[in-house]
């Protein structure tokens, strides 16, 4: 008799599991946020780290929302 | 912040050279189009092997029902760590920063987001001032490195990659003989109390 294979073991990415991603991804986020803030506050020398900040925030903020309604979106389908 | 001495006057504040920003922002680049090139090649050969094969022919990669959207969430999470990636890299670069006053020369070394570090000379320590601009990208984008030695505990003083050193020497230079003179005026007059 020839010996068979257990069957692999399913996985399946649920609602639940993106929204803990989700979760990691924005404490993440916000803790680096914060580092990096507390730097530019306590540290710079000059007046380019403001203009860094609008452009770092805007581009986080748009990565975020996006995140964000894709796993919106991928919990509704 | 740096604090400064009563009446010191900054007289040139410097950074690396952009490059030596770009050297290190161009991984996190390929970091970043690595995954939206793998999408899209797994895309285009699902449906090769979609259209390629008989009627039993299956798109391993099909781009429908929720796979958009758990795709475009995790390449977004993605690029927003490469993002932070690139901010801290930048910060970094930022923070490393060469003050020249007319009465010392301020290094400020940001060695990692948590490690920092400050080394001053004052100018009359100044024995010499070398330039070391290695390489043609240095030569033609103007940038090396900049070595002082000193008379103090610290022989040699060194600042890497930073642009145009050759003025910056000349800076450093001029106050130093301005601070040689200021202290020769101040031994005669001394010598001349006695």
């Amino acid at each position: 008799m020839i010996p068979t294979l257990p069957p692999p073991p399913s996985f399946s990415i649920t609602p639940a599991s993106i929204w803990i991603l989700f979760a990691v991804v924005a404490i993440l986020w916000a803790v680096m946020t914060g580092v990096l803030n507390y730097h530019w506050k306590a540290y710079s020398i000059g007046n380019k780290a403001v203009f860094m900040k609008f452009i770092y925030l805007v581009g986080s903020s748009f990565f975020l929302i996006v995140i964000f309604l894709s796993a919106l979106t991928f919990s509704l389908q | 912040m740096i604090d400064l001495e009563q009446n010191e006057q900054v007289l040139l504040t410097s950074r690396r050279h952009w490059f030596t920003l770009f050297v290190r922002l161009f991984p996190l680049l390929l970091f970043a189009i690595v995954p939206i090139v793998i999408i899209a090649a797994l895309q285009v050969l699902g449906s090769i092997a979609e259209n390629s094969l008989t009627a039993g022919g299956k798109n391993f990669f099909p781009l429908s029902g929720s796979m958009p959207a758990l795709i475009i969430f995790l390449l977004f999470s993605w690029l927003l760590c490469v993002w932070i990636g690139a901010f801290i890299i930048w910060t970094d670069y930022y923070l490393d920063v060469l003050i020249v006053t007319d009465h010392r020369i301020i290094n400020v070394e940001q060695k990692a987001l948590f490690s920092r570090e400050i080394a001053s000379l004052h100018l009359d320590k100044i024995q010499d001032v070398t330039i070391d601009i290695n390489g043609v990208l240095a030569t033609f984008l103007i940038f090396g490195d900049l070595r002082i030695q000193t008379a103090g505990e610290v022989e040699e003083f060194v600042i890497r990659n930073v642009k145009d050193p050759t003025t910056i020497k000349n800076v450093i230079l001029e106050q130093h003989e301005k601070a040689m003179k200021k202290l020769r005026v101040v031994r005669i007059e001394k010598n001349d109390d006695v």
